[in-house]
């Protein structure tokens, strides 16, 4: 397989399999519609892979729209819950199946992602699946990968840049407080310290 | 409002990602492709635009742009805040509003987009700046758009159980 580096990349794309994100699919079967948020960028084949079944995709790139809040706003009126408001203007009738975070939160503190996952779970109910990868790895790319979807259990991961930052490695005791309010439907393991997790909402 | 008809040098080229879909039945008079007014980056709209006729804008529209049975381009310098309904739909510059096309919307790679888009074709390319909602649930969208890998389209196998795996990387 013949893959070209996008301009901007400086480390070339890798493809890797995932079985989080088979595990992931495995729940979007049947002739429902479906509604997902992902957190990520808008990329084009993750477009495409989605466009196979009918649902509604909510594209939010939240990372960026966060880091580009953080710099506009004065540091005394930097709430993170005015914050993720702002950045997640859902309704309260908002209902989501699925929610792509990727590798977002490792780009978080502990408090932040609390505050995310309060607001994110104002939109789930039963059985949402929340997927994420979260890394042990003593330093992550200073900006988030993107994943590419090429098929159910590939996807191309693409890391933007070489430069690298001290990565949290939250542990296991604050994942499972963190997510208190999901279980952990499927976890993965995979080469390099990250592990890829499906959590579903109580 | 004065619109200026532009030179056909003046266009972009504009080479579509995905060849048409040919219409369930032949249109009574379709429009030339000579007849697309261009809206020029000095001009400014506000209020509702609509015509008979496809348009190309590189400059400023706020409000409503509705050419229902025509192309809507938003050149690379348009910057609009409107709803758009159109045929199809193509951005290269900023849009904020929702777009409704009847055929397709192609955001190109220059295009920054806040707003849903909802059309039976919708591509988007790699570098546009979008965040909203895509809404996939018609039925052409799906038949269009399915990927010609067989892997993405073969039938879910068995739910895992939870478990841990070392995933490997190909």
């Amino acid at each position: 397989m013949t893959l070209s580096a996008p301009r901007e990349t400086q480390v070339l794309p890798e493809v890797h399999k995932s079985l989080g994100l088979n595990a992931l699919l495995n729940s979007v079967r049947g002739p429902r519609s479906y509604s997902i948020l992902d957190l990520g960028p808008a990329l084009e084949a993750n477009v495409r892979f989605w466009s196979q079944f009918s649902c509604w995709l909510h594209i939010h790139d939240f990372y960026r729209s966060y880091r580009e809040w953080k710099a506009a706003v004065v540091p005394e009126e930097k709430s993170k819950e005015r914050a993720f408001s702002a950045l997640l203007p859902f309704s309260d009738e908002t209902v989501f199946d699925i929610i792509l975070a990727w590798d977002i939160l490792n780009y978080f503190d502990l408090r932040e992602l609390e505050a995310l996952v309060q607001r994110l779970s104002r939109w789930c109910r039963r059985g949402t699946k929340l997927f994420a990868l979260i890394s042990s790895l003593p330093n992550i790319s200073v900006s988030p990968t993107m994943f590419r979807i090429l098929n159910r259990e590939q996807m191309i991961y693409e890391i933007p840049t070489q430069d690298t930052r001290p990565c949290p490695r939250h542990q296991p005791r604050d994942i499972a407080r963190l997510m208190a309010r999901f279980t952990v439907s499927s976890s993965f393991l995979l080469h390099g310290g990250i592990r890829e997790y499906v959590f579903a909402f109580k | 409002m004065k619109w200026k008809r532009p030179e056909a040098d003046d266009l972009p080229t504009l080479t579509p990602m995905q060849p048409p879909p040919q219409p369930s039945a032949p249109r009574s008079q379709p429009p030339p492709a000579k007849e697309r007014a261009l809206i020029g980056p000095s001009i400014e709209i506000k209020g509702s635009l609509s015509g008979d006729e496809d348009v190309f804008v590189e400059g400023r529209v706020e409000g409503k742009i509705e050419l229902s049975q025509h192309s809507i381009t938003i050149g690379p310098r348009g910057r609009i805040k409107a709803d758009i309904r159109g045929r199809s739909i193509v951005v290269m510059g900023e849009v904020e509003g929702n777009l409704n096309g009847s055929e397709q919307i192609i955001l190109r790679q220059s295009s920054k987009v806040r707003g849903n888009l909802v059309a039976p074709r919708v591509a988007l390319e790699d570098g546009s700046d979008f965040k909203g909602g895509i809404d996939m649930t018609s039925k052409p969208a799906m038949e269009s758009k399915l990927p010609t890998d067989s892997a993405a389209v073969k039938p879910p196998s068995q739910l895992l159980p939870r478990q841990d795996k070392t995933g490997d990387k190909v």
